[in-house]
């Protein structure tokens, strides 16, 4: 008797540590990065989100500068003005392109393909969204950024009489554009499975009853499918931004690798937050003060934030949307 | 003019006075005549992949009648509601030989499915409301046809209240139909259907999943439909065909085994399969 009551015990606080370990590691993880991020939070405040210079400082001077009770390398300086800039742009870009695309792969897939070709198309969006994302930077180096250099940016300048922001110079072919695009490709196949998974819930019975009252197929998808699957697509869009914000292999070989100023155009090299972490922690290391490696944790603290906040905001969307039920007409 | 030949004809029957069985028949023929039929079934044969579900159908629907299919599940009844207005057509493996014609077209080589539905209206196993308002479930077809607001809100307004729902839900318009029972769900998919003013009204087992109360009320508002429209009802429950129907076709095995008058053949039929179902589903 003693004994089961133990095991039950067991049990229990096991599976409470289980069921509330999603909470636990996210916890886990702010509590790891704060601490190793404030230092840089003393040292730069809340100029570290508006400055634009990101100087590490000299490295090999055995002088630390003092600020605000911490040490620093000569000349150090952290503003992630670009990164954030980066992260967003290309994120942006990746969604305007990835989203139209995803949904109508989705529908088609779902809707228009016969179901034996369904059946062979269907794993290989899966098949996509399981590449390695070396294998889709490598892509980007090798052909879509010579192809933005000399096809498709000379292309877009032509419109920069109208949007001033498509204007030259279009560069190397890394840079902003570039980022988006890869960051698109590598979006579009969760976005596609989610979505097409989603469709596939649609009560045959709802469309049918569209087809019977004579709507056109686009008709029954927009006005009876679409209402049923919409909460679940913003999931999916926002499932896909989740992971362009903070995709960083990919990003850091075509995004041109810049750092102290704002992307100036569409082909403007960036860096993002993420690929700013991976390429730059190598020589942060170096830095005598660690100073360069605390800045590094805020922003990844940074990045953790915007993620969580775009998912609360995705989820707040949703059940906003929750309350009105039905389609304004 | 048809009217008259058969009236001739029966006449003639009736003049040299053969078999009662002769005589009725021919009655049945002036009663067919009187509605002309607007749907011509011509010997149907239809197949899902190498399963062939219906086999030389022929059958003339007459119009602003009530006629039900009847017969044990899978014996194709559904399959030819659904060829009637081409939903079978989407399902994979389905073709069909032979022709059905209605309202003068060849359903086979349509060339505008859309409008063609409009003119023939569904109803389904169970009610299928659309993910928006009540209102709005009946004004977006009349919507994506081009009709103004108003003159859709009123057409809503009419068939609402045609189907009995209007005083019921009256403050509900912009509500979700999830708020409403079956019965009232289904009778606004009919209200839906009614929108668009079809020729014919499909029903494939409507009331199916409906509680008895809700089955006559919509049994009723089939019988009073009929004075405008044509209604081919699918339905498992015999004794539904027997209230509403005027004619009734008996099916088994994809075949047409016997079709006509309604009273007629649950009191007298001819064929044995017929009379062997109909004595094991009436009781």
């Amino acid at each position: 008797m003693k004994r089961e009551r133990f095991l039950s015990l067991i049990f229990r606080v096991t599976t409470g540590v289980m069921a509330s370990s999603p909470f636990l590691i996210l916890l886990f993880i702010l509590i790891v990065l704060v601490r190793d991020a404030i230092p840089a939070i003393r040292y730069q405040g809340s100029s570290f989100f508006t400055g634009v210079t990101w100087n590490m400082g000299n490295m090999y001077a055995n002088n630390p500068i003092v600020h605000n009770g911490v040490q620093a390398a000569p000349g150090a300086s952290f503003g992630i003005l670009p990164f954030i800039m980066g992260t967003l742009g290309s994120s942006l870009i990746a969604l305007l392109i990835g989203v139209p695309f995803a949904l109508m792969t989705a529908f088609a897939l779902v809707y228009k393909v016969p179901k034996p070709i369904q059946r062979v198309l269907s794993p290989m969006v899966e098949l996509l969204a399981g590449i390695p994302s070396v294998v889709y930077g490598l892509w980007g180096v090798e052909s879509l950024s010579p192809f933005i250099e000399f096809k498709l940016g000379p292309l877009l300048t032509r419109l920069g009489h109208a949007v001033p922001f498509l204007a030259g110079p279009v560069g190397t072919g890394f840079g902003l554009l570039t980022s988006g695009l890869v960051l698109a490709v590598m979006i579009i196949p969760i976005i596609t499975a989610t979505t097409r998974d989603l469709l596939m819930q649609v009560p045959t019975l709802s469309l049918e009853g569209a087809h019977a009252l004579g709507l056109t197929s686009f008709e029954s998808v927009r006005f009876v499918a679409y209402p049923w699957v919409k909460r679940g697509i913003f999931g999916a869009i926002v499932l896909g931004l989740g992971r362009a914000l903070g995709e960083t292999m990919a990003v850091l070989m075509v995004s041109g690798d810049a750092a102290n100023y704002l992307p100036y155009n569409l082909y403007s090299p960036i860096s993002t937050m993420a690929s700013t972490i991976a390429a730059l922690l190598d020589s942060a290391l170096t830095d005598f003060t660690g100073m360069s490696v605390h800045a590094l944790a805020f922003i990844a603290l940074t990045l953790l934030v915007i993620t969580v906040i775009t998912n609360l905001i995705a989820r707040l969307l949703v059940s906003m949307g929750r309350q009105n039920v039905h389609v304004e007409m | 003019m048809g009217n008259d030949v058969s009236l001739m004809s029966d006449v003639r029957t009736y003049s040299v006075g053969t078999m009662a069985t002769a005589a009725r028949s021919q009655t049945l023929e002036v009663v067919r005549d009187a509605h002309e039929s607007i749907i011509h079934v011509d010997r149907l044969t239809a197949f899902y992949g190498n399963k062939r579900v219906l086999n030389e159908v022929t059958l003339k629907i007459p119009s602003n009648q009530i006629t039900a299919l009847i017969g044990p599940s899978g014996c194709g009844k559904t399959t030819l509601l659904r060829t009637l207005n081409r939903m079978s057509y989407a399902t994979p493996g389905f073709r069909h030989e032979g022709t059905v014609q209605i309202l003068g077209q060849d359903v086979r080589s349509l060339k505008d499915v859309e409008t063609f539905r409009r003119s023939v209206g569904m109803l389904f196993q169970r009610p299928n409301p659309f993910p928006m308002s009540i209102l709005d479930n009946v004004t977006l077809a009349l919507k994506l046809f081009g009709i103004s607001k108003r003159r859709r809100n009123e057409i809503a307004e009419e068939m609402l209240g045609e189907v009995g729902l209007l005083h019921e839900i009256k403050d509900r318009l912009h509500q979700s139909p999830s708020s409403l029972s079956g019965g009232q769900q289904q009778r606004l998919c009919l209200a839906r259907a009614l929108a668009v003013e079809p020729k014919i009204l499909l029903l494939d087992e409507p009331a199916s999943a409906l509680d008895p109360k809700s089955t006559r009320l919509l049994e009723s508002l089939f019988v009073r439909l009929a004075e405008r429209m044509t209604l081919v009802l699918v339905t498992h429950n015999l004794a539904q065909a027997k209230r509403v129907a005027h004619h009734t076709a008996f099916m088994e095995s994809g075949e047409l085994v016997e079709w006509g008058d309604t009273a007629e053949l649950f009191s007298a039929p001819k064929d044995e399969r017929t009379k062997v179902y109909v004595e094991e589903h009436i009781g």
